[in-house]
């Protein structure tokens, strides 16, 4: 018998599980990348952004009035991002889990040839991609073109052992590219895995814009922009007012699926936000009052917000990327060329802006510089103000432009005390217990007390 | 499965038909009667002629003939007794058999080998059979409980049952199962209900009561119980063994006559009685009308009337007096209503008999408990049946087939009983004026009452006479053993033996929530708001698990004697085991219980006709989560060898090696070897000895060390990828999806426990008084805990073999006895166990010491604050600040860190028991007991409302803080003790009663200006010891002189009276130390019973 036990014992012996598995297969894997596509279908996810990340962040910034909260409802609201810096730990725990998931299908999966395989293999770098997109958006302070600036911590494989330090800003941004690039490599072809050529491009687009590559933003920028041109009129009221169909010329969009619980919990959002009134420097943006179509679209006469909750990619940003690359091209003229487009479609008896009839910087404005930390022109100013229009309680966009713009420290009152938004804030924690336990792992400035 | 049973009868029968007839050549026929030193005829004593070993049995008288040449030898021989050898020199030879001196030797069965006491280097204890009569409504785990040093045995509950928690020398396992290993005739248990994960499935709705295997055996089919402690006894369990082994063995045929036993008994259990601390109708009434015209918030009855909630709205100060008085004018004794004293009973018959070469065994079981809670009740059916031939002197073999049925049911309502039965209001009822059932006003009122929102509640309310009739959850659990064994003499020396066993058990459970209760209306999935939908339906949860296991073994022995003094045995042997479970489960809403049929409900239209495609998914979900199945398997192959050495019964040696592989490592980890080494020397041989033996009569000093271990099945080594039970969805597909839930470590491997041991065991007065005390130390080393990893890999904490625990201790055990003549006898033993637990290594994930481990402490560790009594300034307890506090601001006072302590452990490290014995002629008086000392909980009974159950309506900011459940006002809503009226107030600033109540809500005090008031150092106040000592049985047998008995033609009759769970010496307040806490307690019993030898 010991014989027999010998010779059979290996699969004997061989873990045995039931509902689980040990994944090799290219249909296997695309069940945990299935997981973060359902979730990003739903709205339920850390990658793209929920409706909750987007009250969430459109509190941190200054398009709604935090100081004149009413209460209870703005019990539920974070004041200001300090009360909520510390949860943000587990926005990079959450994205690294994405990353893991990535990497234990690109190190595992042998099949890259069958059309299933290629999806797979797409739909995990691009994942991927984005995971450490955000990575550098949230952890790192805004790009300042010092060769000694921090990225993130980069973990290309699936290992338990290793403890990584922070890469250079520049290393982060070439795996993201990298990443990218290898994505459309394998073209997903099969819609269900949402992340195709045009929404790789539209990251791309972001991620050269936001690490100040205007050369390469205007590139990918310009391609989407005609492939999805601007919308205008009803077709733009559509698009725009439709809560989870993807309509219009969106390039990407989260929540596309609603079920009762992810319905009850937009609901429930959409009640507490209703506490913090529209800005009145936000609503003074629009010039034109009423006859920008946004006026409306955003906000109510009592300065409620009107507009859906959503995080998506459409050509608008686009157009504007194109606007603000040029112009810090020094080809004002492109600029001001994207930046009436943009306004061509948005208001009604349109006149196009000139150099000499661009209004002026309001000095009473918290974005005092540029992306490069310089005064801003009448220019710039438009376009910045143009993009707060357009994305308006849309894909955490304020919050971004905020850090992408010098950063402003501003605060709000609550109860007699008064809550200031540092310069640091905009750069989230990395999770402390890292910090304990890599040796060498810088943490970001601010953060070196732990209470 | 039934087949299989009765072919396994059918071939019992036939064996049983054609036993051998023993023919012997003859010259003389010797005959006699073979009696005790009391001249009390012996059945059953083997009597053979030495040199050609033929043999017989005696009979009921005593009596023996067998035919012999004279000269030859006669030996008679039996257990515990004195063996006679004689010469055959007459024809009628009459034997007194005396007792044997060394009868302590206790026969120990490992289920490898049988060995006795005086022959190992083991710890061992072993409880026999008759230790475990006359308590007829326990398990075997809880009979065991207070028998044997070291091994702590704490019932989990009192439902009939319900397995207990068991402990062999402090836990071995950190985060694993630390539970003893249970082997029943030579074959493991291993049984498992795998869990349906699935959206649908709540907690109840799985009947896991038979979930732990052992509650199946009858305890009257016991032999003996074996407790295997150190791993110089287990390590030939190897990694199964850390926790200790637990080997049963069950009565065998004896050969002789065919011997009919009956036993039966009838039970009375007691209902438990309240607390009398709580308080009635009346004194509740005013005291919430105290607190009324204190703080004239909304708390209880009386402050909904007075601030005209709801329906008392508007009324007038006589209308608001005359509702109070309406209220007061009856009391309900929850406790009454919910328990009851309950008769049960327990029948057990068995058949035995055979010859020198064939013998059998058959009994059936019977015991029907009914529980104390109504509605509650558990059954057993047993049949077991045994037969072992040996056709000559080289083969033998036998077959066991061992059949269960057990039957529980219960209420399944999502209210805890218990705790309603403890705080609901005494001024509320069970039945209105109609019959009808009464709504129970206050238990969920405290938060709308106080402008909160209204907690969801049918329209006829809740109560809770409705839930327990109209809910049921009831398990059956069918398993049948077949177990086969052989032994082959190869040679002189070398003996092979062998032994397959299949099992298979079948459990099945069915929940059914009635439309109309409480729980039914919680689980309502297609009802988006409880608030506004008073839709009523219904559920059934069904489930049906089966489990197959099996266990091959094959094993060679080699025993020799050199030279007449080395005696040497070696065996060496495989083992494959394994098992299969599968469970199924199936939930169907709109249940009518009448027809068995069910209508699902679907979402309620509200949408103008228009089919809502979100609604449809959520309903396709909902339809999906009703339906699952769970599988388990696992597979483990073992080698094992055992080497004894023993000189002249004077020095032995044993080695014992074995490793296993489990189907839950890698392969790099696959196998672990696990071994002990143990020497014991027995003093008393030695001839210096002699002449202290009339003192001393024996002393054996053994000691040992060695590996034990463990398979901690929370974590894998690969990373698996679980499905989930739901699919992501297009309009025209589905996709699978999983997820990767633990941290996988290619390192992971077996948890090990090191163990050493010395021992010394005496006896004194030829062995009429003997002392066994033993000190251990066990160190358990990789064992598996969390640790923290960094989040770059994808997880936070990873389970891995790091951490390292000691459990040392001291056993001591004595008996005696210490008298012992034909009419009276009478004996008495008690033991006693230290167990110290200290985690020695440990790396805490969060880095936090609020965690459940920190090194240095044992695994129960409470911290706490240390109260320094009430102040009498500030009506609240303060807490003794830690000498090493710095005090700087004044935040440091209240900071918590500085007045946390240990305050000890919830694991009572001073265990024992204790049983004494009294016969006087043919009356025995037993009485036995267990104890437990310096065990510690925070009282768990934790009201189910509080300042906390009213949400934000009455406003939020600076608040006072409440330092503990005794200080909130809003706890008074239901029931509390009659002690919180003498209290401090203002005007009365005691500091012997109870502390100032405060109200969260009313006007800020800020008494928690220089005072913790984290729950952390307040719940010191909550404190409690379990110590207990509890007389857990008092039994008198009386045995029927044999002439009445004869003249009935019986053999035997014997009567017995019980009582169980008699007394409890303790200073916990609650119902019972052992189980503490609002759970179903332990009852006192009284049986009566009848045993009769036919």
């Amino acid at each position: 018998m010991a014989l027999v036990l010998m010779t059979s014992c290996k699969s004997y012996l061989d873990i045995k599980p039931y509902g689980k598995t040990i994944p090799k297969t290219a249909e296997e894997f695309s069940a945990m990348m299935h997981t973060i596509l359902n979730d990003i279908d739903y709205g339920e996810d850390y990658l793209v952004g929920d409706n909750g990340t987007v009250v969430d962040y459109s509190c941190f910034s200054d398009n709604l009035e935090a100081s004149i909260t009413m209460y209870p409802g703005g019990n539920f609201l974070p004041s200001y991002i300090g009360s909520k810096l510390s949860s943000q730990q587990y926005l990079y725990i959450n994205l690294y889990e994405t990353i893991r998931n990535c990497n234990i299908v690109l190190d595992n999966l042998e099949d890259q040839t069958s059309e299933l395989g290629q999806n797979v293999f797409g739909v995990a770098y691009a994942l991927r991609g984005v995971a450490y997109y955000q990575l550098l958006r949230n952890f790192c302070e805004p790009y300042s073109g010092d060769p000694l600036q921090l990225g993130v911590p980069i973990v290309s494989t699936f290992d338990m052992e290793e403890k990584p330090i922070r890469s250079t800003y520049s290393e982060t941004v070439n795996q993201i590219v990298s990443d990218f690039n290898k994505a459309k490599t394998f073209t997903i072809s099969d819609e269900v895995y949402r992340f195709n050529d045009d929404v790789i491009n539209g990251y791309l687009a972001r991620l050269y814009f936001w690490v100040q590559d205007y050369t390469s933003a205007i590139k990918y920028a310009s391609e989407l922009l005609e492939k999805y041109p601007l919308l205008e009129g009803d077709a733009y009221t559509e698009m725009m007012t439709s809560q989870n169909a993807m309509k219009g010329n969106m390039i990407f969009k989260s929540a596309i699926l609603s079920n009762s619980s992810t319905k009850t919990a937009l609901d429930g959002n959409k009640r507490v936000l209703v506490s913090r009134p529209v800005s009145k420097r936000f609503i003074d943006a629009f010039e034109d009052g009423d006859k920008d179509i946004r006026y409306s679209l955003s906000f109510t006469p009592e300065r409620e917000f009107n507009k859906i909750l959503i995080s998506d990619m459409r050509s608008a940003e686009m157009c504007l990327i194109l606007a603000e690359s040029y112009y810090h091209n020094s080809s004002n003229e492109n600029a001001l060329q994207y930046l009436n487009l943009l306004r061509s479609k948005r208001i009604e008896n349109f006149t196009p802006y000139t150099m000499a009839t661009l209004p002026e910087v309001n000095p009473n404005e918290i974005i005092k510089v540029d992306a490069k930390g310089e005064a801003l022109t009448p220019l710039i100013n438009s376009i910045l103000n143009e993009r707060r229009k357009e994305f308006f309680l849309e894909s955490c966009d304020r919050w971004y432009e905020l850090k992408r713009n010098g950063r402003p420290t501003f605060w709000m009152a609550r109860n007699g005390h008064k809550y200031t938004t540092e310069k640091f804030m905009y750069t989230f924690p990395l999770p402390v217990m890292d910090v304990i336990l890599v040796d060498g792992l810088i943490q970001n400035e601010g953060y070196d007390q732990v209470i | 499965m039934k087949l299989v049973f009765k072919k396994s009868l059918l071939t019992f029968i036939i064996m049983a038909m054609f036993v051998p007839v023993l023919q012997a050549q003859t010259v003389t026929e010797v005959s006699g009667i073979v009696t005790d030193i009391n001249g009390e005829p012996m059945i059953g004593v083997s009597v053979v002629v030495k040199e050609d070993n033929r043999g017989d049995m005696t009979d009921e008288n005593g009596h023996y003939s067998i035919k012999a040449y004279s000269g030859q030898t006669l030996e008679f021989s039996f257990i515990g007794f004195k063996t006679v050898k004689l010469s055959i020199l007459k024809s009628k030879i009459n034997v007194v058999l005396e007792e044997d001196a060394v009868s302590l030797d206790q026969v120990v069965v490992t289920g490898y080998t049988e060995t006795t006491v005086r022959k190992s280097t083991g710890s061992v204890g072993v409880v026999q059979a008759k230790e475990l009569d006359n308590k007829p409504l326990s398990n075997i785990d809880n009979l065991m409980k207070g028998k044997i040093a070291g091994v702590n045995i704490q019932a989990s509950s009192g439902r009939p049952g319900a397995a207990a928690k068991i402990r062999i020398r402090g836990a071995s396992s950190i985060t694993g199962n630390a539970s003893p290993l249970w082997v029943v005739d030579g074959v493991p248990l291993q049984k498992e209900i795998p869990t349906v994960n699935s959206s649908q499935v709540s907690s109840g709705d799985f009947n896991e009561v038979f979930a732990n295997g052992i509650g199946g055996i009858n305890p009257q089919d016991i032999a003996s119980i074996t407790v295997l402690k150190d791993a110089s006894a287990s390590a030939i369990y190897g990694s199964r063994a850390s926790g200790g082994v637990i080997v049963v063995t069950t009565k065998k045929g004896k050969a002789g006559k065919l011997s009919i036993n009956y036993s039966g008994h009838a039970s009375v259990q007691t209902s438990p009685t309240r607390s009398d601390n709580l308080m009635n109708s009346s004194e509740k009434l005013a005291w919430e009308q105290e607190l009324y015209d204190e703080f004239h918030q909304t708390v209880g009855a009386v402050g909904m009337i007075r601030n005209g909630v709801g329906d008392y709205s508007g009324y007038s100060t006589e209308e608001q007096d005359a509702a109070i008085a309406q209220l007061g004018s009856q009391s309900t004794d929850w406790f009454d209503e919910l328990f009851r004293t309950t008769l049960s009973q327990s029948h057990y018959l068995s058949l035995s008999g055979g010859n020198d070469k064939t013998t059998y065994y058959i009994s059936l079981g019977y015991s029907e408990n009914n529980g104390l809670v109504i509605n509650t009740d558990y059954s057993r059916y047993n049949i077991n049946a045994k037969i072992s031939n040996r056709p000559n002197d080289r083969l033998s073999f036998g077959l066991i087939t061992d059949f269960s049925y057990q039957k529980s049911s219960s209420p399944a309502a999502s209210i805890n009983m218990f705790d309603y039965a403890y705080f609901a209001n005494p001024y509320e009822k069970l039945y209105n004026d109609d019959g009808s059932y009464a709504a129970d006003n206050t238990y969920f009122s405290l938060n709308e009452s106080n402008g909160g929102y209204s907690l969801p509640l049918p329209e006829d309310g809740f109560n809770i006479m409705r839930e327990i009739n109209n809910t049921s959850s009831e398990g059956k659990s069918a398993s049948a053993t077949l177990t086969a064994n052989l032994s082959y003499k190869i040679a002189k020396h070398l003996n092979f033996s062998g032994m397959a066993s299949f099992s298979y058990s079948n459990d099945n459970s069915d929940t059914v929530l009635g439309a109309d209760t409480y729980s039914a209306f919680m689980d309502r999935p297609f009802e988006t708001n409880t608030l506004t939908s008073m839709r009523k339906y219904g559920s059934i949860s069904q489930s049906t698990s089966y489990n197959t296991s099996y266990m091959l073994r094959g094993q060679l022995n080699y025993s020799r004697i050199f030279n007449d003094i080395h005696r040497i045995s070696i065996l060496g042997g495989s083992e494959i085991r394994g098992n299969y479970a599968k469970s199924l489960f199936m939930k169907r809403y709109g249940y009518d219980p009448v027809s068995g049929n069910n209508s699902t409900p679907i979402y309620q239209d509200n949408t103008g006709g228009v089919v809502n495609y979100d609604k449809l998914i959520s309903f396709g979900n909902t339809m999906d989560g009703l339906l699952g199945q769970a599988i388990t398997e696992n597979s483990y192959a073992s080698f094992y060898a055992a080497l004894d050495y023993n000189l002249k019964d004077k020095y032995i040696a044993n080695y014992t090696i074995r490793t296993d592989g489990s189907n839950n490592f890698g392969s790099e980890e696959q196998f672990n070897p696990t071994w002990s080494l143990g020497f014991s020397w027995n003093i008393d041989q030695e001839p210096f000895f002699e002449s202290i033996k009339n003192i001393i009569s024996s002393m054996t000093i053994r000691t040992s060390t060695g590996y034990t271990g463990g398979v901690n099945k929370s974590v894998y080594p690969n990373f698996i990828m679980n499905y989930n039970s739901s699919f992501r969805q297009t309009e025209d597909a589905f996709y699978r999806m999983g997820s990767i839930s633990n941290a996988p470590n290619p390192h992971l491997s077996w948890e090990k426990t090191r163990d050493a041991k010395v021992a010394v065991d005496l006896g004194f007065l030829k062995d009429r008084i003997s002392l066994l005390v033993e000190a251990y130390y066990r160190k358990g080393i990789d064992l598996v805990t969390s640790v923290a990893v960094p989040s770059t890999t994808g997880f936070t904490t990873q389970s891995y073999n790091t951490s390292e625990q000691i459990n040392k201790g001291i056993e001591v055990s004595l008996s005696g006895r210490i008298i012992q003549s034909k009419d009276i006898s009478w004996s008495a033993s008690a033991n006693f166990a230290y167990n110290l637990n200290k985690l020695t290594k440990y790396d805490s994930p969060t880095g936090s010491v609020y965690g459940s481990y920190y090194v240095g402490y044992p695994l129960g560790h409470l911290f706490t604050g240390k109260s320094t009594g009430i102040n009498p300034d500030t009506g609240i307890y303060n807490y003794q600040l830690r000498p090493d506090a710095v005090i700087t601001d004044i935040s440091d006072l209240r900071d918590t860190k500085n007045y946390l302590y240990y305050v000890g452990t919830s694991n009572a490290p001073y265990t024992g028991g204790f049983s004494t014995s009294f016969r006087y002629q043919r009356l025995t008086m037993s009485v036995s007991g267990s104890y437990s000392l310096k065990g510690y909980i925070l009282n768990n009974i934790n009201s189910p409302v509080g300042y906390s159950t009213i949400s934000d309506a009455m406003g939020s900011g600076d608040l006072e803080p409440i330092p503990s459940q005794q200080n909130d006002l809003y706890v008074n809503h239901l029931n509390v003790s009659k002690d919180v009226t003498y209290r401090w107030t203002e005007d009365n600033p005691i500091t012997d009663g109870y502390p100032r109540i405060i109200d969260r809500y009313g006007e800020r005090l800020y008494l928690d200006r220089d005072t913790p008031t984290a729950s952390t150092i307040t719940n010191a106040s909550l404190l409690e010891n379990i110590s207990y000592l509890k007389i857990s049985s008092l039994s008198l047998l009386y045995s029927l002189p044999d002439k009445f008995v004869k003249k009935a033609s019986l053999n035997s009759v014997g009567l017995s009276f019980s009582m169980n769970n008699l007394f409890t010496f303790t200073d916990y307040d609650g119902l019972d130390p052992e189980t503490p806490g609002a759970v179903y307690p332990m009852s006192r019993s009284y049986s009566f019973g009848v045993s009769i030898g036919f």
